[in-house]
């Protein structure tokens, strides 16, 4: 008997049912899903993110409850359950378990997450072999969810076969381009474990038309907005038009490099007012947190589509894929301390 | 507003006197309101009816019960679920009994479903996905439990004792199949060919 199986099967099983009394009746599921979680936190820090969403909550007029509603409505369950259980509990709780284990026999810091930037027709990027041995690697030391800011126009679902193949992970696949053809979302279909995000900073009707094919066809998305500075109030209405548009649950802040905006405040307070129907995210910081609470340390593996290591900062050092992940991480990544010392 | 998981535990705990007293077809809303002194319009706020309450009783229960990462097999499962209905047996004995939609045991054959389905998963030919055979053991398991947390094996016998029980049966049924199985395919192959 593979216990690992079994509780995977016993979570799944939570899940669905959870899923199931979504539809029934969103409302009074969100807030017990809440509540379930602040019941069972495990510190303080934890008991306070769900007390203010609790509270939130009590507002009968929160858009989170449209939110809730536009999720259930726009996604197929089965991909909401894959995806979130290979995110949830493959990502934050049985490989953060492997990566806290490693981290603490091996002295150094594993990623909770790999961010990966990829050029399909870079000359020197890394290779869809070399990809498949970093995800390989990166179960095996306990990590399991990738995100990979795709740029320039990619049309070859190479890409995605490769991630469907990996069913315990969870992929966010950010399409710099905002562009999906016909064929991709074909594949993107039967690709369950898989998020895709879609420009919304962009005068470019495009990514709106690619957000409209993925809600008829129920695949899981999200929306983003890359900034440098702070965003003044004009553009920031413009983006959020978008992403009302869009029915998009979710909202990443990228921060582009070097860039001085304040998007962890900013995804902060608009989750705390909650006054549109979607999560506000900072893609760098909110990982950083993540990784503070699953895996003990904020340190982030970022590597661009031509082998550099972006973060954390090596000095533009490239990533060696020909070494074990291990030993590479042991090079790049800092020495782990115990929490507490 | 109170904290809400007060709340809801307030009156669970209404429901749960409630039901050791009386039939639950007996108990209203406004009786289990009445109890703990929360009105009608926060009871609604968290639960649809009276039956979602007793689901999310032994749902919460449950999940504070189970600890995923201590089971080494599915049977410390089973035992400590039995463990937790043991503690609680007055209340679930009542619960076990409610009829008609949304029941109690249709929560509870909805939510072991799909876990017996997987610990089938290795043992029936992979061909046969026939729904018939989770039925047949979730039937099986649940009216044993009903009849133990009942009494009605006419011996005492807390979660431990009754979980080796069905362990027992299970597994020296399952050995004197395969025996008689095997005992079978001997005689066949000592037959000689062409004989009736």
């Amino acid at each position: 008997m593979n216990t690992y199986l079994m509780k995977k099967a016993m979570i799944e099983t939570a899940v669905t049912r959870g899923i199931h009394e979504m539809e029934e009746d969103p409302e009074r599921s969100v807030r017990r899903l809440i509540d379930l979680g602040r019941q069972f936190s495990k510190n303080r820090f934890q008991d306070q993110i769900f007390s203010v969403m609790q509270k939130s909550l009590t507002n009968e007029n929160s858009a989170y409850y449209d939110m809730v509603h536009n999720l259930m409505k726009n996604s197929d369950h089965a991909a909401m359950k894959e995806f979130g259980v290979n995110f949830g509990y493959m990502g934050w709780t049985y490989g953060a378990a492997r990566i806290r284990e490693t981290e603490k026999k091996e002295g150094v810091c594993i990623p909770w997450c790999i961010m990966l930037r990829y050029d399909p027709a870079g000359r020197n990027g890394y290779s869809m072999e070399q990809l498949a041995h970093l995800f390989e690697q990166g179960q095996d030391l306990g990590i399991y969810v990738y995100f990979i800011r795709e740029r320039g126009t990619g049309d070859s679902y190479e890409l995605l076969e490769l991630l469907e193949r990996y069913k315990d992970c969870a992929f966010v696949w950010v399409k710099e381009d905002g562009r999906l053809t016909a064929a991709q979302i074909q594949v993107l279909r039967a690709c369950r474990n898989t998020l895709v995000m879609l420009p919304a900073d962009t005068e470019n009707t495009e990514p709106l038309l690619t957000a409209a094919l993925l809600r008829e066809q129920k695949i899981l998305f999200a929306m983003y907005a890359s900034y440098d500075l702070d965003p003044d109030e004009e553009r920031r209405r413009k983006i959020v038009e978008n992403v009302l548009t869009s029915e998009s649950s979710l909202f990443f802040l990228v921060a582009q490099d070097g860039a001085k905006a304040n998007l962890r405040q900013l995804a902060y307070d608009s989750r705390l007012r909650q006054n549109y129907p979607f999560v506000e995210v900072d893609y760098y910081g909110d990982a950083e947190a993540i990784g503070k609470i699953v895996a003990e340390h904020q340190s982030l593996l970022e590597i661009d589509s031509d082998g550099t290591i972006l973060r954390p900062a090596c000095g533009g050092t490239g990533f060696d894929f020909g070494i074990p992940l291990m030993e590479e991480l042991r090079n790049i990544m800092p020495a782990w301390k115990a929490a507490g010392r | 507003m109170a904290d809400s998981n007060a709340t809801k535990n307030a009156l669970a705990a209404s429901m749960k006197k409630l039901m050791i007293r009386r039939p639950f077809e007996k108990i209203s809303v406004s009786d289990i309101c009445n109890d703990c002194g929360i009105n009608r319009k926060s009871f609604y706020y968290h639960f649809r009816d009276k039956y979602d309450l007793v689901n999310w009783i032994f749902y919460t229960g449950f999940v504070g019960e189970v600890d995923l990462f201590s089971y080494k097999t599915g049977w410390d499962l089973v035992e400590d679920i039995c463990t937790y209905f043991y503690r609680e047996k007055e209340f679930y004995r009542a619960a076990l009994r409610i009829e008609g939609q949304n029941s109690f045991r249709d929560y509870l054959i909805e939510v072991a479903t799909p876990v017996v389905e997987f610990f089938l998963k290795d043992v029936i030919p992979e061909n046969e996905s026939d729904s018939v055979f989770a039925t047949f053991i979730t039937d099986g398991f649940l009216t044993a439990l009903i009849r133990w947390l009942s009494g009605g094996y006419h011996q005492e016998m807390d979660a431990s004792q009754f979980v080796a029980k069905m362990k027992q049966i299970i597994v020296t049924l399952g050995d004197n199949l395969h025996q008689e199985a095997w005992r079978n395919t001997q005689s066949e192959k000592r037959r000689p060919e062409g004989s009736i």
